[in-house]
């Protein structure tokens, strides 16, 4: 016995479920892929990792809320019986019988044309529910969205990953970037490297990361952080580092005192931005021997700072701070002429001509008299201090073991050492340039 | 209250009706179909067509076939409309002399007003009243007409000299509107024959009667519409108007006035007697799209750039038909 309360019941329901996944998989597919697009594009715009977490976790709820939002407003809509039966008369080729049944029973169920109709609806709506199936667009469109959220949530993850890392990794490469003008970053790097890869993560995804916060500490936009506070002195920092570390050394491994960390304090409220970065590090450390090792750094960049500083100053002082003996770094598009350039262990990738450094003393090719050398800026450099050789001899030599550093850092091969020895030797006669 | 007997009956009476016209008639099956639409819709019929054409006895065969008391109206300039509807004339009987309303030949069932165009205004416009209303007044008294009650006017496309074109509220009064078209040429032949041999035209013999007829106009009316093919029917109507942002440009371009409700009516009532003649439970797009141009095509009026563009209505119309969808 053919019930038409019950088909209409079960047509109706049938109907609106799939409207509601249609309408679903649509605002999937389309809320998916333009939160995708906006995820990639936050996660490489150059934003915090803390503001892409948060713009990514919002698009992810969006990519997410918008189809259901969208469905439970659908919902809530007053859905239309005859409509949703008249599309159903036409997917079947009814010719309108179902709809015409349906007005027959609300208005005139005793009609003589009942019986008739609800026969041919009967024989004609064998398999209706095969109409509502999902088509496979709107499983593809689902399929899709789906797999653009979950793309979104990989990027959430791999934001939180970058997060969780990033305290550490900051704060440790903003000591040794920090330095970076004299050779300690390039020393710690590698040091991070260790502890990077110690901490069971992905080795490239380290890697990557320490170039790319390192080279933002060098980015020239941030030169701001290396302007030189009037009133710093690196050879006051130089012989203080360099007393407390002998100090404690000599006490064994011992925490920093009040005295000691109050000094400190006010050292590295006095330095410029870099180098106070690497002297906060001391001040949050805990660990005795990393303190001794990041004293030992500042204590050593302090003192090439102060070398470079006096040199300049007896050889040129026009391009030196005289104040506070610390050497200026050259801003954005500042050519070999207009100051001298520290010998940082990394280069400026950004720049599409090698900045020179000049030499800080003339050197002599025969009877040409003296002649002023120029170095290539980023490469690692080491100048004798005034009184270890006499002035005749003091070079620039290439510090190699820098140079092994910034090769492991960037992930080239072993062999690669070798070729860039090879090439420094041959160009300075045997090491010195 | 119909039973499915009867809802058969209906069916093989009007299977036996159309193949009694038919044999009368040659080809023009669709304007039988719309007079037998217009009769079980108590609605009317303006048939046009060129002279010879057998307009009159399509409306002689039909009264023959079903029984019905036929009327036929030549419209001239000078007839009047006491002419159709009747007068009263002064009768004396038993010494009493009095006015006794002697009935015109609007007074029958089916009446054929050949080429109405012909009269004057004020006569056309007598039939409004017995068109609509099923009733004619003479003086203060109202006569109501035999049921069922049909006009079929006919009116001559080609001869505009000295006619009066029907006032827009006569025109639509007519339910449906048919054009007929010359035969064939194996229709003509056959034409030929039916007329030059043997006896000659024969009308047919009864097959329906008065109550036949009023039984099947209620079962039209118990056909069903979807409410879909309602709206479907209303849509297309409106469409039809100038000022509705629906209608097709051209409709927009070309008419002055577009159609009255009285064109939705009769598109839903004819589309269900077209389902019934079809043998069809329920009305369907089909039926609604059929009946269009019949229902329609009389009450659109163009407008001068219409008309001097030589734009038909039908063509509209199928504009309107592929803008508008179920």
């Amino acid at each position: 016995m053919f019930r038409f309360d019950d088909f209409v019941s079960a047509a109706v329901s049938a109907a609106r479920r799939h409207g509601y996944a249609v309408l679903l998989s649509r605002s999937l597919f389309v809320s998916g892929c333009v939160g995708l697009v906006l995820a990639l594009g936050v996660r490489f715009a150059p934003l915090s990792s803390s503001a892409t977490e948060i713009t990514l976790l919002v698009l992810l709820a969006m990519a997410l809320a918008v189809p259901l939002v969208l469905t439970l407003i659908a919902s809530r809509r007053a859905y239309r019986v005859p409509q949703i039966l008249f599309d159903l008369d036409r997917k079947l080729d009814l010719e309108a019988r179902i709809s015409s049944l349906h007005v027959l029973s609300a208005s005139n169920p005793s009609s003589v044309f009942y019986d008739r109709l609800a026969y041919a609806v009967e024989e004609g709506s064998e398999g209706w529910r095969r109409v509502y199936r999902l088509s496979p667009r709107t499983w593809s469109q689902f399929a899709v969205g789906l797999m653009c959220a979950i793309s979104i949530v990989v990027l959430v993850i791999i934001g939180e990953a970058d997060r969780i890392a990033a305290p550490s990794v900051s704060s440790d490469v903003a000591a040794t970037a920090s330095a970076d003008p004299a050779d300690s970053a390039t020393a710690d790097v590698e040091d991070l490297l260790d502890e990077r890869q110690s901490a069971d993560e992905a080795p490239g995804d380290w890697i990557a990361l320490a170039l790319e916060d390192l080279l933002a500490a060098r980015d020239p936009e941030q030169a701001s952080e290396s302007e030189v506070p009037e009133d710093f002195d690196a050879a006051e920092v130089e012989s203080y580092t360099a007393a407390l570390l002998k100090s404690l050394r000599e006490d064994g491994a011992r925490p920093l005192s009040d005295d000691e960390l109050d000094r400190l304090s006010a050292l590295s409220e006095a330095a410029p931005m870099d180098l106070r970065g690497a002297l906060e590090a001391v001040l949050l450390e805990d660990d005795p021997e990393e303190v001794q090792d990041q004293l030992d750094l500042i204590s050593e960049y302090a003192r090439q700072q102060a070398q470079l500083a006096e040199m300049l100053i007896a050889e040129e002082g026009s391009d030196l701070d005289e104040t506070s003996g610390y050497l200026p770094q050259p801003g954005p598009g500042a050519s070999d002429e207009e100051g001298t350039y520290p010998m940082s262990g990394f280069g400026d990738e950004s720049d599409t001509a090698p900045s020179l450094v000049e030499a800080p003393l003339p050197g002599q090719l025969g009877e040409a008299g003296e002649v002023y050398e120029y170095i290539t800026g980023g490469v690692p450099i080491d100048f004798p201090t005034n009184g270890e050789v006499p002035d005749e001899n003091r070079r620039p030599t290439v510090d190699y073991a820098r140079v092994q550093t910034i090769l492991d850092t960037r992930a080239l091969p072993q062999d690669a050492f070798a070729t860039v020895r090879r090439y420094f030797e041959l160009i300075s006669s045997e090491g010195e340039p | 209250m119909s039973t499915q007997q009867d809802v058969q009956a209906t069916m093989d009476m009007f299977g036996r009706l159309q193949s009694a016209i038919a044999s009368v008639i040659v080809g023009h099956q669709s304007i039988v179909q719309l007079a037998l639409i217009a009769l079980l819709c108590e609605g009317n019929v303006l048939v046009e067509g060129v002279p010879g054409l057998g307009k009159t006895l399509l409306v002689r065969a039909m009264g023959s076939a079903l029984s019905l008391k036929f009327s036929r109206i030549q419209f001239t300039p000078d007839l009047m409309p006491a002419d159709i509807i009747g007068t009263d004339i002064l009768t004396e009987e038993d010494g009493h002399r009095q006015f006794t309303f002697s009935p015109g030949p609007l007074f029958a069932n089916i009446v054929l007003a050949d080429e109405i165009n012909r009269a004057t205004p004020k006569t056309q416009s007598a039939l409004l009243e017995a068109m609509q209303e099923r009733t004619v007044t003479v003086r203060a008294t109202t006569y109501p007409l035999d049921e069922p009650y049909i006009v079929l006017a006919t009116q001559n496309p080609i001869e505009m000299e000295g006619t009066y074109p029907l006032p827009e509220a006569q025109v639509d009064r007519f339910m449906l509107k048919a054009v007929i078209s010359y035969p064939t040429l194996d229709e003509l032949t056959e034409i030929t024959i039916r007329n030059t041999e043997g006896q000659g035209i024969t009308l047919p013999e009864p097959v329906a009667s008065k109550d036949d007829i009023i039984a099947a106009r209620q079962i039209v009316r118990e056909i069903p519409v979807a409410e879909a093919l309602r709206s479907y029917a209303a849509r297309l109507v409106h469409a039809t108007r100038p000022s509705d942002p629906s209608a097709p440009g051209r409709v927009r371009d070309f008419v002055e006035y577009g159609a009255s409700p009285r064109a939705a009516i009769a598109l839903i009532m004819a589309a269900k007697a077209h389902a019934l003649l079809e043998g069809q439970p329920n009305v369907r797009p089909a039926d609604i799209e059929a009946m269009l141009v019949p229902a329609v095509v009389h009450r659109l009026l163009l407008n001068f750039r219409g008309e001097a563009e030589g734009v038909t209505v039908p063509e509209l119309l199928d504009d309107i038909q592929k803008a508008i969808t179920v």
